[in-house]
C-alpha cells in the first residue's frame, strides 16, 4: 500500500518534470479588472469592467478598428445604408457556432446552432424590454418603435404589438434590418456595442438572470467563460470554434482575471510577477519614470475621455460669455497636467477627444488659448494676457467683485485639480473670491441635474465624459444640445449675450446626424464644437484623459479601445523563468 | 439564568426591527436614487421606469418596507441593484464566510498579543518591560492599517518574496459547511499578512486596556490578601487579578467582535480580500438599497449577540454577578 503510493507520487513528480518538455503547456495571461464586474450580460451592462469581459464572449455586428475606431467587420460581413440614414441592413456570416464552456474540465463545446440574425433580433429585443431594465437601452432608443416599447407597461394589453412594432427584424437567418425613427449616420458605431449583440434565447429562458453563470452561459466570441468565482477571480479559455483564429496572431490559452482594486496592491503583483499587466498608483508615478527597467514596461496612451469644467450658463456672474472665457485662458492646463495629475494627459482645447469621428482636438482655430505654443496655441502668458483684459471689460477688474462656487465630488484627485486651477485664477484675477465645495458623488449628479433650483447650484462644476460610441454625436450633442441633450449648462436660445449661437449649435448638431457624407459632417462638428467651447465658452475643456499601464516584457499586446486579447501574444517560457526565479 | 438569557433575546426583536426600519429610511433619504445615473450619465425616463418598477420602486415608502420587512423575516433580502443577476443572500453568503476567518483570526492573535502583554506591563509598572510594552501598544494603535497593510506587503511580499502579495487562500466554494477554510499551506500564506495588520491594531488597545484594569485590580484589598496567604505570585495575577481585570476587556471585545467579523474595508481592499467590508461603504456609493440594509441588519444581528455574550461572560468572570 505505501509501496503503491510512494510510486504513484515518483509518476506524478516526473509527470510535473516533463510537462514543459512536452510542450503543452498553456500559455496563462493574469490580469486584474481591478474590480468585480457587475454582471456579464449584454442587455445589462453599463460599466468598463462588464464590457471589457463581454467583448470576449460576444461578438457585435461590427467591431471598432484599432487605429481610429472607424467601424468594420465582425459578426456582420457587409452592410448596406439608406440615403438619408434611416435604414440600415446588415448581412452576417454563416460560420460562427454558439459554444458552451464545461466548468469543471474548461473543456469547449460547440453547440449545434450558428448565431443568426434572429439571435441578434432577440438580443436587441430584450435589451429593450422594459421588463430587463436595462441602462443602455438608451442608445437603441434611435430604432424605429424603441422609445415606446421601452416605457410601455408589461401588462398592457397592446404590449405584444409594440414589441412587434420595434424596427428590428431578421429578414433571413443572415440578414438583419435596423429602422431608426430619425437619421443617424453613426449607427454603424452603435452596432459595436455590446446592447446590439446576439443573445442566446433558449438559455436566457431556461436560466433567468443567472444565464451568465459559469455552466450556464453560452457564447460566441473567442473566450468563453469556465469559472467566475465572485469578487475573487474570473478565468476564460480559448473557444477552439471561433472562426478567426488564423486572421489574428494571438496565443493565449487561458485569461485568469483579477479582482484587485487597491492600485497599489496590483502595482505591488505586477512587480511579484503574479500579474502581466499592471497599474501605475500615482504616487509610484515618477518612481516608475525613473526606474531604469520600469520606464521600459510603460506606455501611456490616449483614452477617449475628457475632464471639463462646465458653467452654469445662467447663474451670474457666468452668464457672461468673457467671464467664462477669461476664466478657461487663466487654466494653465500644461503645468496641471505635468505637476498635477502626472499621467500624460493631454491639454484639451475641445470636448471630443481626438479618436471621435468629428472631433476638432488640436485644431488651433478654436479656442487655441488652452494650447501651448509647441502645440500650435497661444500658450499660457498670451491667454493670461487676453483673460486679464476679458475680464475687465466684462467689469471685474483683476476679480475685483467676482464671487465663484466650483464644485466637485469628493475625491482626492478632483480636489488637487481643483485646488490647483483655484490658484491659477486666483493668481491672475487677485481679487476674485472663489469657493470650492464638495459633495458625494450621487448627491452631486443630482445638484447638477437641469431641475435643481439655481440657487443650489455652483458657478463651476467638473465633469468627465467618456465615449459611450466614437462620434460626435455621443459628445456634443447628447451631452450639450439645449433641445435633446444632457444640457447641463443649461444653454438657452434666449441667452442674451450669446443666444443666437446657442441656436446655431443646436441645429448644427441635429444637422450632422441626417448628414451621411463625412467630409460635411466634420465640418459641421468642427463649427459646433467652435461654438461651444469658444464662442459660447459653456465649458472649459481641461485634459485628455490617458491610460497608464506596465505590461511583462514577455507580452506584447495591441491597444485596442476594449481589450481584444485574442491578438496578445505571450511568451510563456519567459514568464515561467521569471516566476520561477 | 435561562430565564435572563430568554428575555434577552425577545428584546433582539424589538431591537431589530427598529434598526431595520431606521436603515430603511436613512438610506432612502440619501438624495439620488439608485437608477437616476448610469456613471454621470443622465438615464432617459422610460429607462429609470422600468428599473423602479423591476425592484418595486414605484410602489409607496410604506409599502416598501413592509415588504422589506416580510421578506426578512423569511430570511429573503432581495435583489442586488448594482450586482444585477445577484441577491443580497448571494453576496452575504460568500462574502461573510471569508470576513469572519479573517476576522476570528486577527481577534484570537490580538487577544494573544495583547493580553499578555498588557498583563506584564502591569506587573513591571514603571520598569523599562513596561515603557517597552507601552510603547510598542501605542505604536499599534497610530500606524492605521493603510499604512501597515502596504508597508507588509513591500517588504515580505515584493522584497523577501515570503509571501504573496494579495488576495485569499480560499474562495467561498471550497469552504466546509460554507465557512470553514481547509487548513491550507496556501491559505495561512494568504492569511498571514492581512492577520498581522488588522490584528495587531486591535491587540494593542486590548494590551492597554488589560494594562490599566489590571494595575487597578493589583491595588485592591483581596490581592493583598491573597499575597499574605503566601500564594505564588503569578498564580495570584493569572487567578485572581487578571480574571477581574478582564471585565472592562470583555466589555469592548462583544462590539469589537461584530466589527471585526463582518470585514474591515481597508485592510480588506489592500490585501484585495473579497470580503463583506466594502458592501458597507460601496452600497452606499451605488444606493444599493438592499445591500445597505442585509449588511446592517448582519452587523447588528452581530452587535446584540456580541453584547449578550459579554454580558454573561461577567458572570463568569465576577462571581458576584448574578442574572436572576
Amino acid at each position: 500500500m505505501k509501496g503503491a503510493r510512494i510510486g504513484l507520487l515518483i509518476v506524478a513528480v516526473m509527470g510535473l518534470l516533463l510537462w514543459p518538455a512536452l510542450g503543452q503547456e498553456k500559455v496563462v495571461l493574469h490580469y486584474n479588472l481591478g474590480t468585480e464586474p457587475p454582471t456579464a450580460d449584454p442587455a445589462l451592462a453599463e460599466d468598463t469592467t462588464s464590457v471589457n469581459i463581454i467583448e470576449q464572449m460576444f461578438m457585435g455586428l461590427t467591431d471598432l478598428a484599432e487605429d481610429d475606431y472607424s467601424p468594420i467587420p465582425e459578426l456582420a460581413t457587409s452592410w448596406e445604408v439608406n440615403e438619408d440614414a434611416t435604414e440600415f441592413i446588415f448581412h452576417l456570416r454563416n460560420d460562427v457556432h454558439w459554444v458552451h464552456c464545461d466548468p469543471a474540465t474548461g473543456e469547449v463545446t460547440k453547440l449545434d446552432r450558428l448565431v443568426t440574425a434572429y439571435d441578434v433580433e432577440y438580443g436587441v429585443l430584450r435589451t429593450l424590454d422594459p421588463r430587463s431594465g436595462s441602462y443602455y437601452a438608451a442608445v437603441l432608443l434611435i430604432i424605429e418603435g424603441a422609445a415606446e416599447f421601452n416605457s410601455a407597461d408589461p401588462e398592457a394589453e397592446n404590449f405584444l404589438e409594440l414589441r412587434d412594432a420595434v424596427g428590428v427584424e431578421a429578414l433571413d437567418e443572415w440578414t438583419i434590418k435596423f429602422t431608426l425613427r430619425a437619421p443617424a449616420a453613426y449607427f454603424l458605431q452603435i452596432a459595436s456595442m455590446w446592447v446590439a449583440r446576439p443573445q442566446p434565447q433558449w438559455v436566457i429562458e431556461e436560466h433567468g438572470e443567472q444565464w451568465i453563470e459559469p455552466g450556464n452561459i453560452v457564447t460566441n466570441g473567442p473566450y468563453c467563460m469556465k469559472e467566475w468565482v465572485h469578487e475573487d477571480h474570473m478565468v476564460m479559455v480559448k473557444n477552439p470554434y471561433w472562426p478567426d483564429w488564423d486572421k489574428v496572431d494571438g496565443n493565449i490559452d487561458e485569461i485568469y482575471f483579477t479582482m484587485v482594486q487597491e492600485a497599489s496592491t496590483a502595482f505591488a503583483m505586477y512587480l511579484n510577477n503574479e500579474l502581466d499587466v499592471g497599474p501605475v498608483p500615482l504616487p509610484e508615478m515618477d518612481r516608475v519614470k525613473a526606474d531604469p527597467v520600469l520606464s521600459k514596461e510603460l506606455t501611456i496612451r490616449p483614452i477617449p475621455c475628457t475632464y471639463y469644467y462646465g458653467f452654469i450658463t445662467t447663474k451670474p456672474p457666468v452668464d457672461d460669455p468673457r467671464v467664462r472665457r477669461a476664466l478657461s485662458m487663466a487654466i494653465d492646463r500644461v503645468t496641471l497636467v505635468e505637476e498635477v495629475t502626472k499621467g500624460g494627459q493631454i491639454p484639451a482645447n475641445t470636448f471630443a477627444p481626438e479618436m471621435i469621428f468629428g472631433s476638432a482636438a488640436g485644431d488651433t482655430s478654436i479656442a487655441p488659448w488652452a494650447l501651448p505654443e509647441e502645440m500650435g496655441g497661444w500658450g499660457y502668458e498670451r491667454a493670461v494676457e487676453e483673460a486679464r483684459r476679458l475680464m475687465a471689460e466684462a467689469g471685474y477688474p483683476d476679480g475685483e467683485g467676482l464671487e465663484l462656487l466650483l464644485m466637485h465630488n469628493v475625491s482626492e484627485g478632483h480636489a488637487r485639480i481643483a485646488q490647483a486651477i483655484q490658484a491659477m485664477w486666483l493668481e491672475v484675477f487677485p481679487k476674485a473670491s472663489i469657493r470650492i465645495e464638495t459633495q458625494e458623488w450621487k448627491v452631486y449628479l443630482t445638484t447638477l441635474k437641469p431641475d435643481t433650483p439655481i440657487e443650489n447650484q455652483p458657478h463651476i462644476y467638473r465633469l468627465g465624459w467618456c465615449m459611450d460610441y466614437p462620434d460626435q454625436n455621443n459628445w456634443v450633442h447628447e451631452v450639450f444640445n439645449p433641445e435633446e441633450g444632457s444640457n447641463w449648462v443649461r444653454m438657452s436660445f434666449d441667452d442674451p449675450y450669446v443666444g443666437e449661437a446657442i441656436r446655431r449649435f443646436s441645429e448644427l448638431t441635429i444637422q450632422a446626424q441626417m448628414t451621411r457624407d463625412p467630409a460635411e459632417r466634420q465640418a459641421l462638428y468642427r463649427e459646433a464644437e467652435r461654438l461651444l467651447v469658444d464662442e459660447i465658452a459653456a465649458i472649459a475643456p481641461i485634459y485628455y484623459y490617458t491610460e497608464v499601464v506596465l505590461t511583462k516584457p514577455w507580452l506584447s499586446r495591441r491597444w485596442h479601445e476594449i481589450n481584444h486579447y485574442e491578438t496578445w501574444v505571450l511568451d510563456m517560457e519567459a514568464k515561467m523563468a521569471a516566476r520561477g526565479g | 439564568m435561562i430565564k435572563y438569557i430568554i428575555r434577552r433575546i425577545l428584546w433582539f426583536i424589538p431591537v431589530l426591527l427598529a434598526i431595520i426600519t431606521a436603515t430603511f429610511l436613512l438610506a432612502h433619504s440619501i438624495p439620488g436614487g439608485p437608477f437616476d445615473f448610469a456613471g454621470e450619465k443622465q438615464l432617459p425616463e422610460s429607462v429609470r421606469q422600468n428599473l423602479m418598477r423591476k425592484y418595486r420602486l414605484d410602489k409607496p415608502v410604506y409599502v416598501q418596507l413592509g415588504l422589506w420587512i416580510w421578506d426578512v423575516l423569511r430570511f429573503d433580502f432581495g435583489p442586488s441593484y448594482y450586482s444585477r443577476g445577484q441577491t443580497v443572500n448571494d453576496i452575504l453568503r460568500r462574502t461573510f464566510p471569508i470576513s469572519a476567518q479573517l476576522g476570528v483570526l486577527s481577534l484570537i492573535l490580538a487577544l494573544l498579543i495583547g493580553i499578555p502583554m498588557g498583563t506584564i506591563a502591569a506587573v513591571k509598572q514603571n520598569t523599562l518591560v513596561d515603557y517597552s510594552a507601552t510603547f510598542i501598544a501605542i505604536l499599534g494603535v497610530s500606524i492605521p492599517n493603510m499604512v501597515l497593510g502596504p508597508l507588509l506587503i513591500w517588504v515580505f511580499s515584493v522584497h523577501l518574496g515570503w509571501f504573496p502579495a494579495a488576495r485569499w487562500g480560499v474562495d467561498y466554494t471550497q469552504l466546509y459547511l460554507g465557512i470553514f477554510p481547509p487548513m491550507t499551506h496556501k491559505f495561512w500564506a494568504h492569511a498571514f499578512l492581512p492577520m498581522v495588520t488588522l490584528g495587531t491594531a486591535y491587540s494593542a488597545s486590548i494590551a492597554r486596556l488589560t494594562r490599566a484594569s489590571l494595575l487597578q485590580v493589583i491595588r485592591e484589598d483581596y490581592m493583598r490578601t491573597a499575597m499574605a496567604k503566601g500564594l505564588h505570585g503569578f498564580r495570584v495575577i493569572v487567578v485572581h487579578g487578571l480574571r477581574n481585570s478582564l471585565i472592562p476587556v470583555a466589555t469592548v471585545l462583544g462590539p469589537m467582535f461584530a466589527g471585526i467579523v463582518t470585514g474591515s474595508l481597508i485592510v480588506e481592499r489592500i490585501f484585495g480580500i473579497p470580503g463583506m467590508g466594502r458592501y458597507f461603504v460601496d452600497s452606499i456609493t451605488n444606493r444599493d438599497y438592499p445591500v445597505i440594509m442585509g449588511v446592517t441588519l448582519v452587523y447588528s444581528v452581530l452587535l446584540v449577540a456580541g453584547n449578550l455574550l459579554v454580558d454573561l461572560s461577567y458572570a463568569w468572570l465576577d462571581p458576584r454577578i448574578r442574572y436572576d
